[in-house]
């Protein structure tokens, strides 16, 4: 019942937003995402690690095709909801600092995006789990048509073509699936069951590897992603890079992994050699940006192409780190591209060159950037070291080259957050920010709960860690188990 | 069978309306005996199949298609009110020339000889000849006439040739007896691909889907809506109930070719549609791709596919009749319902911005709306007949439509607003019917399950 809650109250929360009118509006919306939290953080500790699936719901849908509205939370789900619902709250209130045109239809579809990737996460049937996909994408493409920047238009236009591709790809792949399955059904069991031939294995793993790919995104199919993330307005960013790519991920967990084993064993190591390619790539582009935000977003490229070199690692501590770092990746960029608000808010400007000395005007901010900065290059005991270092081991284990190339990102990301830092907090104050305000309290609002859940996690990861691992050990062994022993 | 004589009479008392003094009431009369007749219609769907002196075949397929046709008419009735309100045309002809393709269309549908068939089609066509001209002063309208009399005719002709080569290859117009005589007889198959090549050209297939963008493009844009969306329903739902009743599997030249033609439909009908900036013509292009998504369950003739074909053409006309509304609303304001004239409707009037995004969503086959559920069921049945390469060409093409049906939705949403441009409307009739069309499409992606059921039957 739990779970419907958590699909539903977002959906008519946004009804009710819409109604509201422009004024009411974001006190509606936030208030709805954090009831909406506190829901999930109910879930999260009523839930029953040993049981498996918690709280499901399994109604038919289309009986005649077989699908079913069929949801649960196991313990990987329930990490993702936590996260989507701990952030929404945080996405919508930053988005009170700059004034938004027409906030209704904005925090509308703001929770219907929440709806929606909520139900990515929970879904246990294939074709529910297409629908929320494809759902997620509606409203994050008019988030960022309708509220972007002037260059919106050919961007969103070529983040749509890119995604869609995806999913169309994925839709024939899913359709294929539901035709070899012998009880015709979309339901989880039954993909799972399904006894597919090598090269079966590999054309449909091809079609969800692109499907997902582009969505996290993976290096070469990245190009959507800075210019999307760049014009996109800042709460659509955030939606972005904070939750949305985590369903790619979560996809290639659930639906890929189990599904096409075989294929994994022959084609899993050229999707960790493009992620590894793309981490060191996408660092080198983050070095040379003089743009603030856009380096935020090849960093992210970056961070994504280590978590999904670690989904191919095939080994516990690899998901385990999949998961942890998605978790802390998601909070950490919320954090930084909050930081990115506020500094536009203040100076007007992204471009590294003409900030500087921030630091003596803002010593508050100054803390919780370098706190939030030091978590995405994982520092030990904050959130980011421990997924990193889970990943480390995993790619280690499957192949030690690609963990030492792929361990350049520490050194990279030291020198593109750094270095930025240093040039935008540090050195001779500019006489144009002298009078700039230091953070004000809702501001204060929002950065405080990041740091803590950055520390928190960072010093307790097995509060997360012992609630995925039981859910990380069965998907392992639905793998291993439907591998051919090789003879 | 009813339904037909029903809606005859109805005609000629629609034509004989204007001169016995009901011209006010003829209106309201129509509707109430539309909406009556679908009831009856629908009331008739488990009744036994019968044939009717050998012409007509009374069956769960023919009672299904009807009724989506009727509701077709009827939806366009409620739709096409404000059109006639300014006395550019006259109401009464217009009506009863409706009325009387309606009749050729359920010809269409539940024809068991060949020569019922031919009647059907000529009973379709020679209304909207004459409908596609109304607008008799505007040289467009004219030329949309004349091409398509001229163009229909021809392959009316072809049509015929064909009958009369199945005729002396088996002896007989029944479509049963046809099926029994059925030989190897190269006579036979010449015949039938020439009935193929009249109903391609009929349902816009490439390479006979030259006449689409000039014919909906020049034609009064009410008549456009009932001739993309009722004929399109009729030539189909014949199409397949020929192949079905004559085959019990294609003969595998025709499939291939019917493959063929359905992969070039769907890569020529998107491509060319995104070179268009005119709305209508942009509509009539996209009509013709979806055409190629259909034909591509011809060749299986499985109940998966009559029912998904069922299931595809009854949200794609919901959602086009509500697009070419739109496209209508803002030629009323601006000669032209180019990309740019939709410049910043969203701001000038929300609701019909949101409507035609929902439609040409539905079109674009993206969930929730009616048409994504078409296509994934579509795409379904042609995986399990074994052509995966062609749902391959098909996500192409949907691919390439994405791109003109959001050009649209972008240019609604994100153009500075052009004072004089403002469609405004009151709030009247035609507002809820779209709310409620809207409301269907947005319902037929999410449950679809009693449509499946009902396709699952015919």
């Amino acid at each position: 019942m739990i779970t419907t809650l958590l699909i539903i109250l977002p959906l008519v929360a946004a009804l009710l937003v819409y109604l509201a009118g422009q004024r009411l509006a974001p006190t509606v919306a936030i208030a709805a995402t954090v009831l909406e939290f506190a829901v999930a953080l109910y879930a999260y500790f009523t839930f029953d690690v040993a049981a498996g699936w918690n709280f499901a719901v399994n109604q038919e849908w289309i009986p005649s095709l077989g699908i079913s509205f069929n949801i649960g939370m196991d313990g990987i789900s329930m990490a993702l909801v936590l996260l989507t619902t701990f952030l929404l709250p945080i996405i919508l209130l930053s988005s009170l600092l700059s004034p938004l045109k027409d906030k209704a239809s904005f925090y509308s579809l703001a929770l219907i995006m929440q709806s929606a990737l909520i139900g990515v996460f929970v879904a246990k049937d294939l074709f529910l789990f297409y629908i929320f996909w494809e759902l997620a994408l509606i409203p994050i493409y008019f988030i960022c048509l309708l509220w972007g920047d002037e260059n919106r238009r050919p961007v969103t236009f070529k983040f749509f073509i890119y995604t869609l591709f995806g999913s169309l790809l994925m839709l024939a792949a899913i359709i294929y699936l539901y035709t070899v399955t012998p009880e015709k059904s979309f339901a989880l069991e039954n993909i799972y069951n399904t006894d597919l031939s090598a090269l079966e294995q590999t054309w449909v793993f091809a079609a969800l590897f692109l499907a997902f790919g582009i969505k996290m995104p993976i290096f070469p199919l990245h190009t959507w992603q800075p210019s999307t993330y760049t014009s996109a307005p800042i709460a659509g960013t955030m939606l972005l890079s904070g939750i949305m790519l985590k369903m790619g991920i979560y996809g290639v967990i659930r639906w890929v992994l189990p599904v096409v084993p075989t294929a994994l064993m022959n084609w899993g190591w050229l999707a960790a050699l493009l992620s590894v390619i793309g981490i060191v790539y996408a660092s080198i582009i983050a070095i040379r940006q003089s743009n603030y935000k856009t380096l935020i977003a090849y960093v992210s490229i970056a961070h994504v192409g280590l978590i999904a070199a670690g989904l191919f690692s095939n080994s516990v501590e690899g998901l385990q780190g999949v998961i942890a770092q998605m978790l802390a990746h998601g909070v950490n960029v919320v954090g930084i591209l909050f930081v990115i608000e506020i500094l536009l808010n203040r100076t007007g400007t992204l471009e590294i060159s003409k900030l500087g000395g921030l630091r003596n005007q803002m010593p508050q901010f100054a803390v919780f950037f370098v706190v939030i900065m030091m978590a995405s290059i994982a520092l030990p005991s904050t959130n980011g070291f421990i997924g990193e270092f889970l990943l480390f081991v995993g790619i280690f284990n499957y192949n030690p080259y690609l963990a030492a190339v792929a361990g350049l990102t520490i050194i990279l990301g030291a020198v593109y957050m750094l270095s930025s830092y240093q040039k935008i907090m540090l050195g001779e104050a500019k006489s144009a920010y002298n009078n700039v305000l230091d953070l004000t309290l809702i501001e204060k609002s929002i950065l405080i709960p990041i740091v803590i859940v950055i520390f928190v996690f960072g010093l307790f990861p097995n509060l997360v860690l012992d609630l995925t691992e039981p859910a990380v050990n069965e998907i392992l062994h639905t793998v291993n188990n439907s591998i051919p022993v090789a003879n | 069978m009813n339904a037909i004589i029903l809606i005859s009479i109805l005609g000629i008392f629609t034509m004989m309306s204007e001169f016995i003094g009901l011209k006010k009431f003829i209106y309201p009369i129509i509707l109430l005996s539309l909406v009556g007749i679908l009831g009856y219609n629908i009331c008739s769907f488990w009744n036994t199949p019968e044939v009717h002196y050998g012409m007509l075949l009374h069956d769960n397929y023919s009672v299904a298609f009807g009724s989506l046709l009727i509701t077709i008419t009827l939806l366009w009735f409620l739709l096409s009110r404000e059109s006639y309100s300014a006395g550019e045309f006259n109401q009464g002809d217009h009506y009863a020339l409706i009325l009387f393709s309606t009749v050729g269309g359920l010809l269409l549908v539940s024809f068991t000889n060949m020569s019922t068939l031919f009647l059907g089609v000529e009973i379709l066509s020679i209304p909207l000849y004459i409908l596609a001209g109304s607008r008799k002063k505007d040289i467009r309208s004219v030329e949309a006439s004349i091409k398509y009399f001229i163009l229909g005719s021809f392959a009316t002709g072809i049509m015929l040739l064909g009958i009369a080569l199945i005729y002396g290859a088996t002896g007989t117009f029944d479509l049963a007896a046809i099926k029994i005589a059925a030989s190897q007889q190269s006579l036979f198959y010449v015949g039938i691909t020439l009935l193929s090549i009249s109903f391609a050209f009929k349902i816009s297939a490439v390479p006979f889907h030259f006449w689409v963008p000039d014919v909906y493009g020049g034609a009064p844009t009410f008549i456009t809506a009932f001739m993309s969306t009722f004929v399109k329903v009729a030539a189909f739902g014949a199409f397949y109930h020929l192949l079905d009743s004559i085959f019990t599997q294609v003969p595998s030249y025709l499939s291939y070719t019917l493959i063929g033609l359905s992969a070039l439909t769907i890569l020529i009908g998107n491509l060319a549609a995104s070179y268009q900036n005119n709305v209508k013509r942009l509509l009539a292009f996209s009509g013709v791709s979806q055409a190629g998504y259909m034909l591509m369950v011809f060749p299986m003739l499985s109940v998966g596919s009559k029912s998904s074909l069922f299931v595809y053409l009854a949200g794609y006309a919901v959602a086009n009749l509500i697009a070419i509304y739109v496209v209508h609303s803002i030629e009323k304001l601006k000669d032209e319902a180019t990309v740019e004239n939709f410049g910043g409707l969203a701001k000038s009037n929300p609701f019909l911005a949101f409507v035609m995004t929902l439609a040409l969503i539905s079109l674009a086959g993206i969930p929730p709306a009616a048409g994504f559920f078409g296509k994934f069921y579509l795409f379904t049945e042609v995986i399990k007949g074994g052509n995966i390469y062609l749902v391959l060409i098909a996500i192409l093409g949907s691919l390439i439509s994405v791109y003109y049906y959001f050009k649209t939705i972008i240019a609604m949403y994100s153009e500075p607003e052009n004072t004089s441009s403002a469609v405004r409307y009151e709030f009247g009739f035609a507002k809820i019917i779209l709310v409620i069309m809207s409301v269907l499409v947005v319902l037929i992606g999410l449950f679809p399950d009693i449509l499946l059921q009902i396709g699952k039957q015919i």
